[in-house]
């Protein structure tokens, strides 16, 4: 979540003013998370860069009329998301969300298959990821691994585990910010999430795993 | 599959027929114990707080008896931990100051 470090109102007042610092520390605070966002929505880069300064500049524009009703965050991130829909989506690799829930987000070979008397079991029941306090090695690592896995997510979930996990928006707020139902969203959650717990655990897995006695 | 239960429903085994019997009643009065299979897809809608009280219940439950879709649960909570603690909180300097300068003659046109 962005870190609420400077006062809202105050920084919006003084931007009503025309003072550039206080526009500075806001586009230090937003935009690195503004691009990441509009990164899943745009072809490139570039233009992801396009849609952040016309969303900045939106606010300028707009701030004498700016009420403060929703915050800040909430405002920039609509009306940013607005302006890349506009600009053209990228490739839908995930049009059909609701068809693929259907499809299993954990390997069906992990369970104990049908005709089994234990059908539907665990194989080999997972176990819980090793701790790793903040800070550590490890815990960076697997930031690292799941921001990788994050970034390759079809556009609608990285969007919403974006928005969600990353920075901590509540499922309503995303639900409006990417006008899908509350349904849509829980489905495009679990299955980001499933795709980032996959790669977690392959990594743990390979790091904690003994040499082969061959 | 075993062979008794590949030839057709009038050879099941006692076994076979007590298990069909309870899996009936089970799904007939909704206590069926869900499967880890079905557990897994099920975690999300549990985090939220959006499944219904009787999948709620034979959720929990199930979670008290399996070790595997508790460490399942497990590394899905630390996934959701590790995404929110990614920070992405750098940027390009020309970019900051191309927005900079949008701003400065923005607000100078006023």
């Amino acid at each position: 979540m962005v870190a609420r470090s400077t006062d809202e109102s105050a920084l919006i007042a003084a931007l009503r003013a025309g003072d550039q610092s206080a526009f500075a520390l806001l586009v230090d605070e937003y935009t690195p998370t503004m691009l990441w966002v509009a990164r899943g929505h745009v072809a490139t880069h570039a233009i992801a860069e396009e849609v952040v300064q016309e969303t900045w500049m939106a606010l300028v524009k707009g701030i004498s009329r700016f009420e403060g009703r929703s915050s800040l965050r909430t405002w920039l991130f609509a009306v940013m998301i607005n302006i890349a829909k506009a600009r053209g989506i990228r490739e839908r690799r995930d049009r059909d969300a609701v068809a693929r829930f259907i499809e299993a987000t954990v390997d069906t070979a992990r369970f104990h298959a049908r005709g089994d008397a234990h059908a539907g079991s665990w194989k080999e029941p997972p176990t819980a990821f090793p701790e790793s306090p903040e800070g550590s090695v490890l815990s960076q690592e697997l930031r690292s691994i799941a921001q990788r896995e994050l970034d390759k997510l079809p556009e609608r979930q990285r969007s919403v585990v974006t928005l969600r996990d990353m920075l901590g928006f509540d499922s309503a707020e995303v639900c409006e910010l990417l006008d899908i139902t509350a349904g849509n969203q829980r489905i495009l959650l679990h299955r980001g999430r499933a795709a980032i717990r996959q790669v977690l655990e392959d990594y743990v897995r390979d790091d904690s795993s003994v040499p082969t006695d061959s | 599959m075993d062979s008794t239960e590949s030839q057709g429903g009038w050879r099941w085994g006692t076994a076979g027929f007590r298990r069909r019997t309870r899996a009936l009643r089970e799904w007939a009065t909704g206590t069926r114990r869900l499967r880890c299979q079905e557990m897994v897809e099920l975690v999300t809608l549990y985090l939220e707080g959006a499944l219904d009280a009787a999948t709620h219940t034979r959720f929990e439950h199930h979670l008290q008896q399996c070790d595997g879709c508790a460490g399942y649960l497990e590394q899905f909570r630390t996934t959701v931990h590790t995404v929110g603690a990614i920070r992405e909180d750098q940027i390009d300097p020309l970019f900051r100051a191309r927005l900079l300068d949008a701003f400065a003659e923005t607000a100078g046109s006023w």
